[in-house]
């Protein structure tokens, strides 16, 4: 690679570690209310947006580098030059490397261990009416896989439930499925570290719990019921006689206490309507506008010269 | 294999026939030595066959063990029931390990074994108030 272009790329990583981290920083301190503004828009498109924000730094950083400093150092830098690259710009090339490998690393080792044990599983499960039906004492059911979902079962679960109440599990579980949950968890895994606040991932995890709960019970009074009895029966199936993590237990609490009462109790206020496309055409807008104003001569100067401070 | 407090705990499924056999005796038995299993198990087996299966269950974590004398006295760690919720927990425990990126599993409660028991009897008692309802509404 040419000096050149060894700068170009150091200085774009650089910018994008940059921006991530700022719009990151700063979405922590409004993290709260945005879960709050989200909630109005229903479980299913509020857990949309929390994905979004959760990417939102890292696709902040990726225009800043690309339509902000690519443009600016092409325009500006000779194309040869004996300038040095500065330890601070190098440092935050590696950091920006970091940011997306080190989550990246974690989830395809996690992926795979898994995989792994959801083989070992799935070795002596029992398939009935597409489910597996799993043997080992794993009082739980879960949706397993990424694209070709399976729900699986224990024994226990399935001796435990009524006809009733599996049918409200199975819909929920199945619910996930459709709305390709797990893939979405995938992403918000390999999310880029940004310093955004992980309340983001448990809000996702809360909406799309509840969205799949909507879907499951289509308002079905009988079912919801059903639902929330499954839900109650499969938590005690395990629960403890002593509790020693007073904290997480009271976190743990008010989660199944929220979608019990939530389903018992369903709102009657309907959510308001997210105008997607219009929010989506003003962020593009927005962004053409910085771009265009981000090459004017008197603007691209200042870029310049705040990217050579940077290179420097 | 899920650990649970520093000690493994294996799943009484995933033991040998001949340790399960000796889990199951010292669970109705009790406290017993390498001779008392081995006279009480249903098939003749040599002494030091009983020996080292104890000893595997020991290492394994299921059983604990004090000497007494020059024998040791064997019992089951757990109760079969503690065994299996254990077990259980540890296991989906291992399945929810965000950390390390184990999360693709959609699971229908969060987490296993951390629901305080008079919650969950709170939350009973209003799912059954709410079928009352149901019921009441719905009969003409």
């Amino acid at each position: 690679m040419t000096p050149y272009l060894w700068r170009l790329c150091c200085l774009s990583l650089a910018v994008w570690f940059v921006v991530q981290l700022c719009v990151g920083l700063s979405l922590r301190l409004v993290t709260a209310r945005a879960i709050r503004f989200a909630e109005r828009f229903g479980p299913a498109r509020a857990a949309s947006l929390m994905l979004a924000l959760r990417w939102l730094p890292g696709f902040c950083g990726l225009f800043a580098a690309v339509c902000v400093c690519v443009p600016t150092y092409l325009r500006f830098e000779p194309l040869v030059s004996d300038e040095e690259m500065g330890f601070p710009c190098v440092a935050l090339a590696c950091l920006w490397i970091l940011s997306y490998l080190i989550p990246l690393a974690r989830t395809s080792f996690g992926v795979v261990k898994s995989e792994l044990r959801l083989s070992a599983l799935l070795r002596d499960a029992e398939v009935q009416a597409g489910v597996c039906v799993i043997r080992k004492p794993s009082p739980s059911m879960a949706l397993v896989g990424l694209f070709h979902s399976r729900v699986l079962v224990s024994q226990e679960v399935m001796q435990l439930l009524t006809f009733d109440q599996m049918d409200a599990a199975l819909r929920h579980e199945r619910a996930h499925s459709e709305s390709r949950d797990n893939g979405k968890r995938l992403m918000l895994e390999i999310a880029p570290f940004d310093g955004s606040c992980r309340s983001l991932r448990w809000a996702w995890s809360r909406f799309t719990e509840w969205a799949a709960d909507d879907r499951a019970t289509e308002g079905d009074s009988s079912r919801s019921v059903a639902l929330a009895s499954a839900l109650v029966s499969v938590a005690r199936l395990a629960a403890p006689e002593c509790l020693p993590h007073a904290i997480m237990l009271i976190a743990n609490g008010r989660d199944l206490r929220a979608r019990v009462e939530r389903l018992l109790e369903p709102s009657d206020r309907t959510p308001s309507s997210f105008p997607g496309s219009a929010v989506l055409l003003a962020v593009c807008a927005l962004a053409g506008a910085i771009g265009i104003a981000a090459q004017q001569p008197t603007a691209a100067a200042i870029v310049h010269n705040v990217l050579e401070a940077l290179v420097d | 294999m899920p650990w649970s407090r520093n000690k493994p705990v294996v799943a009484f499924a995933d033991l040998g026939p001949l340790e399960q056999a000796v889990v199951e005796l010292l669970w109705e038995q009790g406290e017993s030595s390498v001779q008392d299993v081995s006279k009480k198990l249903d098939r003749p087996l040599a002494y030091t066959t009983v020996m080292t299966t104890l000893d595997r269950l020991f290492k394994k974590g299921v059983l604990e063990r004090r000497q007494v004398e020059r024998a040791f006295l064997y019992t089951p760690r757990f109760s079969r029931e503690e065994m299996q919720r254990r077990y259980a927990s540890a296991f989906v425990d291992g399945f929810l390990v965000r950390e390390s990126g184990e999360m693709l599993f959609s699971c229908l409660v969060d987490a296993v074994g951390q629901y305080d028991a008079a919650l969950l009897d709170e939350l009973e008692e209003q799912i059954r108030k709410k079928r009352l309802e149901i019921e009441r509404r719905e009969k003409p």
